[in-house]
């Protein structure tokens, strides 16, 4: 495999671009949480000409979350995130990658080991003694939010499903969560797009290494994503799009594999290039005039966070178009940046208060909406606003499905 | 507290006037029920029937066309890079390839003193009264308005002139869109 030139490019590229406007420093949600993080400024364009080959004597780099927010933001087009992507790999290659970040990162590997323990592993995570000691040993802090084992996974459900006949195919990219947290949500998405027509592919599926990435852990990633892609790019060679639920992970497809890992694939460009996230996807359907439009009222006050994630896509909010869509939903659209919790960041012992600082705003603004449920796009993010509001978080498509009354 | 009056001088970002400006627009345009979408580039027009239809947009890993009835460019001129000029010199309009004023390739890019003012500060769209790009001296499109430094003429250093181009072409680029929209 060859990192692109194209990439490169990219990033050192956009990095000559950085006219120190400090946009991205006054949009930085770390940067306003705590002074252990100068900046993704500091730490980007103007720190990357001191990276040599010798560590830097600075890593106050490790303290970005990669919420992407800079990048968002930057009005000359520098690819601040990606450029501190890139740095903390190479920073973490230098100093080391600790056991913790390993465990993390592998989201096959906690699934594959608790979903036939789930009950006993469930009981482990949500026992306060047992958080202490893994703490203490690895460095995850004790009260961070860590899903629940469904105890089956989506895979399952999906392969005793007839397999798909009808001629309108979409592919559903459902990422590890889905797969061994919320097979609910997988369900409700198939239900979803079969009501509006289409038969839906469900093909064998793995992590698409977007944890390893954010932690530095390159060349693994690389291999897990060229992996997913093997199998999601003969569909997108036939012209099916494939959609997803994890806004991160679809996030991944569409181009931090390519700009941040750097992996020239040609599968990985075909996928790249048909993947769409599940609200992007319903609202072009919308505009083509064929998403069905028997939606029932959903008598609820929602609050809708976009998380980071979604929000580089560079697809504005489509869910809110879908919610206009429902009589009787009521959404408070939230004006906040982060919830803090960025993928594994806010997990661990020495960032987990900096996450929660980053999400307080998000949690107040919830909280003084009084809704019946908070809905956001990205798994860790709901995660986290429950845990930092304690109210019920959900995927839009979970909205969608109750409204078609499926 | 020190019993006199206190005033702000908008600077460089990161400016609080600057942040205060966008946090009240970007609040009544949500309250509006407008959409906001960040980061996403403007790559060309689309036209249908000699009317600018459209915006082509690079989104992740795609391009998409954004339809529309009216479009006020505020691309900056080109220290943001809505103009730029290549290393021959030729100067363009990077979001729509629009004609623009400026220096041509023949022309001294640098003059002799250190404080002379540069060939390139005025370069830009040329506009009719209400804001239309200007193309052999005819709007290029009837739907469209520029708003802010991608306009050319000024020179905003010397004048101190860009935040009142800015404020008042965005104002006025609104206002017509108003008043047709009825």
């Amino acid at each position: 495999m060859t990192t692109s030139w194209e990439a490169a490019e990219l990033i050192r590229g956009s990095l000559d671009h950085c006219v120190k406007c400090t946009i991205c420093e006054s949009a930085c949600p770390v940067a306003a949480a705590t002074s252990l993080f100068p900046g993704p400024k500091y730490v980007g364009p103007q720190a990357e000409r001191f990276r040599t080959h010798e560590p830097s004597v600075d890593a106050s780099l490790d303290y970005c979350s990669g919420c992407g927010i800079c990048t968002l933001v930057c009005p000359q087009g520098v690819h601040v995130a990606e450029i501190n992507a890139q740095a903390r790999q190479k920073m973490k290659s230098q100093r080391g990658i600790s056991l913790r970040d390993h465990l993390i990162s592998r989201t096959p590997v906690q699934g594959k080991l608790g979903t036939p323990v789930a009950p006993l592993a469930n009981a482990v995570l949500g026992n306060r003694t047992a958080r202490l000691i893994t703490e203490h040993l690895i460095g995850i802090h004790r009260s961070a939010p860590v899903p629940k084992f469904a105890g089956h996974t989506f895979q399952r459900w999906a392969r005793r499903r007839p397999a798909a006949t009808g001629t309108d195919r979409v592919v559903y990219f459902h990422g590890c969560s889905t797969n061994y947290f919320e097979p609910g949500l997988g369900e409700k998405t198939v239900a979803v797009l079969e009501h509006n027509g289409f038969s839906v592919v469900i093909p064998p599926q793995e992590c698409c290494g977007l944890p390893l990435q954010s932690n530095g852990i390159f060349d693994t990633a690389r291999s897990y994503v060229t992996r997913l892609v093997r199998n999601l790019a003969p569909y997108a060679r036939q012209g099916y799009k494939i959609v997803a639920t994890s806004t991160s992970c679809g996030l991944m497809l569409k181009r931090e594999a390519i700009e941040i890992l750097g992996v020239d694939d040609n599968d990985l460009r075909v996928v790249s290039e048909h993947t769409y996230d599940i609200c992007e996807f319903l609202v072009d359907l919308d505009a083509a005039g064929r998403l069905r439009s028997d939606f029932g009222p959903v008598p609820m006050t929602v609050t809708y966070h976009a998380p980071c994630q979604q929000q580089g896509h560079n697809i504005g909010k489509p869910a809110l178009d879908l919610f206009d869509l429902i009589p009787e939903l009521k959404v408070v659209d939230l004006d906040r940046a982060c919830c803090g919790i960025a993928g594994t960041y806010g997990l661990k012992r020495e960032k987990y208060d900096i996450a929660m600082q980053v999400g307080s705003g998000l949690f107040s603004d919830i909280r003084d909406a009084h809704p019946d449920a908070a809905v956001c796009d990205s798994e860790t993010c709901r995660w986290q606003i429950t845990h930092g509001t304690g109210m019920t978080s959900v995927h839009p498509v979970e909205i969608l499905y109750r409204a078609y009354g499926l | 507290m020190v019993g006199r009056p206190i005033f702000e001088i908008p600077t460089v970002p990161p400016s609080a006037p600057g942040m205060r400006l966008a946090k009240v627009l970007q609040d009544r345009l949500r309250r509006a029920g407008g959409r906001l979408v960040l980061g996403s580039e403007v790559v060309g027009a689309e036209v249908q029937g000699g009317q600018l239809a459209g915006v082509r947009v690079k989104i992740a890993a795609r391009q998409l066309a954004w339809m529309c009835r009216w479009v006020v460019l505020a691309t900056g001129g080109f220290a943001s890079g809505g103009i730029t000029v290549d290393l021959s010199g030729a100067v363009s309009e990077t979001a729509l390839g629009l004609p623009v004023s400026g220096p041509s390739p023949y022309e001294p890019q640098f003059l002799p003193r250190y404080l002379d003012e540069h060939p390139m500060a005025t370069a830009g769209l040329r506009v009719d009264p209400l804001l239309r790009p200007l193309a052999h001296g005819e709007p290029v499109y009837p739907n469209l308005y520029a708003a802010g430094a991608v306009i050319g003429g000024a020179r905003p250093v010397r004048e101190k002139s860009g935040d009142g181009i800015s404020l008042s072409t965005g104002y006025l680029a609104a206002g017509i869109i108003l008043q047709e929209a009825g």
